[in-house]
Formats: structure tokens, sequence, C-alpha cells
């Protein structure tokens, strides 16, 4: 099984409700909105799609398909942005 | 002779203009030394530019014919001024260009950015060279609000912009039209004129003014870019200019676009820094993208955006 966590490398700062991080190994700045800040907020350990689904369907009032979708498609674009650390639990 | 600026001391062997001075002081915080010549290896600093190097704590600016800069840890200056050199031009680039990398140096924020005050409360015109920031700050000043630095907007570590030097560099035919008639050359090489605003006595300003440090209200990000739906226009068929504000995490991109001389502050290791005093200090200010389209500004642009200023502004205090 999949863990995500945040990328230790990240420099993040809150703008209001959402999020401005500089990736220092890329030298790239990103933005997350105010959803996507909360999701981010879940990873500062260790979390499979699994668990992450279970705490935001405890957050927000979302079916556990629609909510499942969303977060692969999420985890998928934090993933091709180099902005999470993917690790395999035993 | 020792001057203040930013609230720090400065022991300067050249004379400033325009800033309080004194004649002793405690140990000063800055010192600006003229020397016959700069003995810096550049070989351990980056080039950024032309004439240009630096690394994280020093910063050197070779302009051939008219002075090396050399700033070092934000704390000194030291300057060898070539022979026959405009000396108005060389204080004119150490108040404003040397002593914006001191304070980057020490870790200051620093905006690229003229900003005004009015009751204590101030706001920074920001956008790049030429954009029209000195222009539209002598409008607002012709309306009330006072100088509180050009071109140079430094925070102190509490988010409060601090006070600059009292003089605004202005075109002519601006300081014409907008009959700033104390407006006179600065030095025989620059084409802009220095106009010293009047220092007001009076208001609700007493304290802040005293203190030097101004809590910012809002920025506003001049751009030329003028959309299809901005068409508001005044009755001369001039652009009437276009508010809109920045939220959230799209402040980010235009105050990174205008903060000062960026590429060097990326370049000196700072953007994680910037990124946390924008966090910090501008979180919950309002910043705003000021369109103020194509055209040279007119009177009739001058007053709509000076307009949209100030009654933003008034909403918000």
């Amino acid at each position: 099984m999949e863990l995500y966590s945040q990328k230790s490398s990240l420099n993040v700062a809150p703008m209001g409700d959402e999020l401005v991080m500089m990736d220092t190994s890329q030298g790239q700045y990103f933005g997350l909105n105010s959803l996507a800040s909360q999701i981010w907020s879940l990873l500062i350990t260790p979390k499979s799609i699994d668990d992450l689904v279970v705490e935001l369907m405890s957050i927000f009032d979302v079916t556990e398909e629609e909510c499942r979708a969303d977060t692969a498609l999420f985890l998928q674009q934090l993933v091709d942005k180099q902005l999470v650390k993917v690790t395999t639990a035993a | 002779m020792y001057y203040s600026l930013y609230n720090l001391t400065i022991d300067s062997d050249f004379v400033l203009t325009n800033l309080p001075y004194f004649q002793k002081s405690h140990p000063a915080n800055i010192s600006i030394k003229q020397v016959d010549k700069l003995d810096v290896d550049v070989s351990l600093m980056n080039q950024v530019g032309a004439y240009c190097w630096l690394s994280s704590s020093s910063f050197l600016l070779s302009i051939p014919r008219l002075a090396d800069f050399y700033v070092r840890d934000g704390q000194s200056i030291a300057v060898a001024v070539a022979d026959d050199a405009d000396m108005a031009l060389v204080i004119t680039y150490i108040q404003g260009y040397m002593l914006a990398v001191v304070m980057q140096q020490r870790g200051q924020l620093v905006l690229h950015g003229t900003v005004l005050q009015k009751n204590g409360c101030a706001i920074a015109v920001c956008g790049h060279s030429g954009s029209g920031k000195s222009t539209l700050a002598a409008t607002l000043l012709t309306q009330g609000w006072q100088l509180v630095s050009d071109d140079v907007c430094v925070f102190d570590t509490h988010g409060k912009v601090l006070q600059g030097c009292h003089a605004l560099n202005v075109w002519p035919d601006i300081a014409e039209v907008l009959q700033l008639s104390e407006a006179e050359p600065f030095t025989a090489t620059m084409a802009k004129l220095q106009y010293v605003p009047q220092v007001s006595t009076t208001g609700n300003n007493g304290a802040n003014a005293r203190l030097g440090a101004f809590p910012l209200v809002a920025v506003y990000c001049l751009s030329e870019e003028q959309d299809d739906d901005q068409s508001d226009t005044l009755e001369e068929d001039v652009f009437a200019g276009a508010l809109s504000e920045f939220k959230g995490m799209r402040k980010f991109a235009p105050l990174k676009a205008n903060r000062y001389r960026t590429q060097f502050a990326t370049a000196m290791g700072q953007d994680a820094l910037f990124m946390q005093q924008c966090s910090a200090f501008l979180a919950n200010t309002p910043v705003y993208g000021l369109s103020r389209g194509k055209a040279k500004l007119s009177l009739a642009n001058l007053h709509a955006l000076s307009d949209l200023i100030s009654d933003s502004f008034e909403a918000l205090v």
C-alpha cells in the first residue's frame, strides 16, 4: 500500500486559507487552494488514500466514491509535481 | 555626518539629501565610506548583470565613469567614485539602490514601490520601472497624501513600512501638469526632477510618523494590461483604469513580481524568506492589480487612477 506524506524540502506559507509553497529542490512555486490546503495538512504524517478518504469524509459531506476519485486525482497531481513523498507500507 | 533612514542610523562620508541628520550618534547601524579604490574578489561572487556581482552577504555594482559600490553584510557601503563623476547621481544611487540592497542583506522585506500615507495608514504603489509609480504618487500628493518612501518599500520586522527619503523623482511634464513648482533638477544627468513635498503637521498621523513606521493598508500593483471587458472610459476616450483584487495564494505572484530587484534577491538565496515574510506581513493586506492601460498617462487618467486608490483606501480604513 502506498503512503503519501509532505515532502520535507518544501517551504510552505499560508496566504489567508490558501497555501503558497516553494520547492527549494525544483526552484518553483506552487499554490494550493483552500480545499487542497486542508488535504495537504493531513499529509503531515504518511497516509494511504484509504486513510485520507476516511478523514475527508468526516470533514466534508461527500460520497465515498466521489471523495476517492477526487482525492486520487489530487494525490496524482502532487506526485506529478513532486510535492509529496511516496513510500510503501510493509 | 549621521543620518536617519528606515529607522537606522547611517554614518556617511557623503552628504545625503532630504534625510534627518545630526552630528553625533552612538555607533551607527550602517557606514558609508568613500574609498580611492575597491579591492573586491569577484571570483567568490555570482555575476548577475553586466556590471553587478553578488553573494548572500556582499554586492558589487561597478558603473563605468560613475562609481564602484560595494555593499557588505547589511552594514557597510564602500564607494570608489570615478574622476569627474556626477556626484549627485552617485548619491542618488547610494540613497536609493544601495541602501535598498543593505536592507535586503539585513533580511528585511523590500518591495519595488512608492509608499504614501494618510492619517497614519500607508499604501504601496508598486510596479516595474516606467510603470508610473512616481507619477501616480505625485498625483496623490496633490490630494492630501503624504510621501513615506519613493521607489523602495521597506518593511520592519513587525510588517510595518518604514519612512524613507522625503523626496520624489518626477518627470518634468508631470511636474508641470500637476503644478509642482518646487520640483527641480537634482543631477545633470537625470531626466527626472526631484520634488520634496511639504510635510503636513496636521492630521492624525503623528504617532506613526514619529515612530517612522506605518501599518500598510493595501498594495496596488500597476500594470499596463487592459482586458477587453475593462472598457470603462472617461469623456475623452481615455481608459479610466481598473482595480481588481488578488486573493489568497494569487497575491503571491504580483508581490514576487514587485520584489525589489527580485533576481538579485533570488541569487542572494532569499526566496523562502520572501515567501514567509509575504505570508506573515501581507496575508491579511489587500493586494490589488491596478490596470492603467497602455497609453501615456494623462491628467484625466491620473485623477481616475488616484480616485480608484483613494476610494478603495477609504473603504478599508
